[in-house]
């Protein structure tokens, strides 16, 4: 449900709103009733562990999916999805994937080529315009997504595990590369990332929401308050530190099931 | 990775693609002719290679030609019509579940057993003979064209649902693309039975082409003329083949799977 502009406009008015959002796949209940605000200018990390309906709950917030049941309201129409994996078509350049959203609503303007060699520039892929999937590594293609997803200028961005199929060392760096593009994009007011790693809940994160085994529900909320923008160097701060053993307390004792 | 090679290095890598075939393809021609020449073999059993050039009958292009335009209209009319169901299969469910069972049913029987009916039907002339090859052709590229739009995968599908893509949209700029290198293993497919098919259909009924020539030559025992015959039939398949390969690198150039 959206509320209309004039409610919009108001700029304490969370971007996205759900309460007591609840979700079944036919008898299965997948998640418990749920509130949730994501509030302009920040970042929501989803935790949990797998099959806890983070998932489930990200796409119902994008407007992918219905929920059975709850109030969702939306103040914005702009969203995009950055899935888990890269999600290009392959017979497409990585410029013309770029290109795919503003294809599919209307025409190809100078102006949009112009602003998606911006962007490819932008998550490092300058030279790399006319290249097809294929000669692309896992990461660049990621980023080839993630200007997919910035193209149409969205308020809001979902992302889906967007890093995990990355090793390591490209993970850290395609978090910061989120943490620049969220500075450099004046049009992007929030974000939604679902993950399973608490690390990168904590590094990215304004706000980490823990959600509990299936069915899925929110366990706690924390508030991470390391300073904007973020760098590595935080990672060795204490900060960081005790907002990873928090979470992992939290994660332990409202799962108990879950291996240690 | 795949990008295209300047013309003297895919030349230079083309050419052992051809050398090496037609060298094991002339020492097997070698030894053919000196084994028959050895054990003496009947003609009428195994003419030698060195025999054929002379066996070609007079009026030969006619044949080739005749049988060349059976194929492929009916490559041509079977693909393009099946392309079109498979796609119409795709928009609506409940066309495919009424139809593609029946289609499949029709597929499991025999053209030999059907083609004395098109003769009936069709007369001895190039329809009944263009409807054969078509009868043939048909079924790779409707099973394959589904096939392939059922490859796209759930997660693409969500990125056309979430981008709130058209139906038009979708069946161009996904569909079609994804069902592409599926399509072509059709075409190939089928460029070899459509020949089958052409020939199938002058066995039955026919005034020229080369199943009509093959007939002939062994109701004559003239066994050189037959495996003339029978080469040509080859390479005509073989020409067709090879007509949709080079289609396919032209067009396919990110998928370069070995179909």
């Amino acid at each position: 449900m959206t509320v209309d502009d004039r409610q919009a406009a108001v700029e304490v008015e969370p971007l996205v709103e759900a309460v007591g959002l609840v979700h079944a796949f036919g008898a299965t209940t997948v998640l418990e009733p749920t509130d949730l605000a994501v509030r302009r200018h920040e970042i929501v990390a989803l935790l949990g562990p797998s099959g806890c309906g983070k998932t489930t709950l990200l796409r119902i917030l994008s407007g992918l999916i219905e929920p059975t049941g709850g109030l969702l309201r939306r103040t914005t129409s702009d969203c995009a999805f950055v899935f888990q994996r890269p999600v290009l078509l392959p017979w497409r350049t990585a410029l013309d994937n770029v290109l795919l959203p503003v294809q599919l609503h209307g025409k190809v303007s100078a102006a949009d080529r112009e602003r998606a060699d911006q962007l490819l520039s932008l998550v490092g892929l300058a030279g790399f315009e006319q290249h097809r999937p294929a000669q692309l590594s896992g990461g660049m293609q990621q980023r080839v997504a993630l200007a997919r997803a910035l193209i149409e200028r969205p308020s809001v961005m979902f992302l889906d595990e967007p890093f995990s199929a990355l090793d390591e060392m490209t993970r850290e760096e395609m978090n910061l590369e989120l943490l620049r593009v969220f500075q450099m994009e004046p049009e992007l007011q929030a974000a939604v990332l679902v993950t399973h790693s608490i690390e990168e809940a904590v590094f990215l994160a304004d706000r980490v929401v823990v959600l509990s085994g299936r069915p899925g529900r929110v366990l706690d909320v924390l508030d991470v308050d390391l300073p904007r923008p973020r760098i590595l160097d935080h990672k060795d701060s204490e900060r960081f530190h005790a907002c990873i053993a928090q979470l992992r307390r939290v994660l332990r004792s409202g799962a108990p099931s879950l291996p240690s | 990775m795949h990008r295209p090679a300047a013309p003297s290095a895919a030349l230079r890598r083309a050419l052992p693609a051809i050398l090496t075939p037609a060298a094991f393809l002339t020492v097997f021609v070698i030894g053919w002719e000196i084994a028959v020449r050895v054990l003496h073999t009947p003609t009428y059993l195994v003419p030698k290679p060195s025999q054929l050039p002379g066996a070609i009958p007079p009026g030969v292009w006619t044949h080739i030609w005749t049988t060349t335009k059976e194929v492929v209209l009916g490559f041509a009319l079977a693909n393009a019509v099946a392309f079109a169901s498979a796609v119409a299969f795709a928009q609506s469910p409940l066309l495919e579940r009424g139809l593609y069972p029946i289609a499949i049913a029709l597929k499991t029987t025999p053209l030999v057993a059907i083609a004395p009916l098109l003769v009936l039907w069709f007369g001895t002339g190039l329809e009944s003979k263009v409807v054969a090859a078509a009868l043939i052709s048909f079924f790779p590229m409707l099973v394959n064209t589904i096939k392939g739009i059922r490859s796209i995968g759930a997660d693409e599908d969500e990125l056309f649902v979430a981008l709130r893509a058209r139906r038009v949209d979708r069946l161009l700029r996904l569909q079609l693309p994804t069902a592409l290198p599926y399509v072509f293993a059709a075409l190939k497919i089928s460029s070899s039975l459509a020949v089958v098919g052409a020939i199938v259909g002058e066995f039955v009924g026919a005034k020229a082409g080369l199943g009509f020539l093959i007939l002939q030559s062994s109701y004559h025992l003239d066994s050189p003329q037959l495996f003339v015959s029978i080469i040509l039939a080859a390479l005509l398949g073989f020409a067709l083949f090879a007509a949709v390969s080079v289609v396919e690198r032209a067009t396919c150039t990110w998928d370069r799977r070995e179909a």
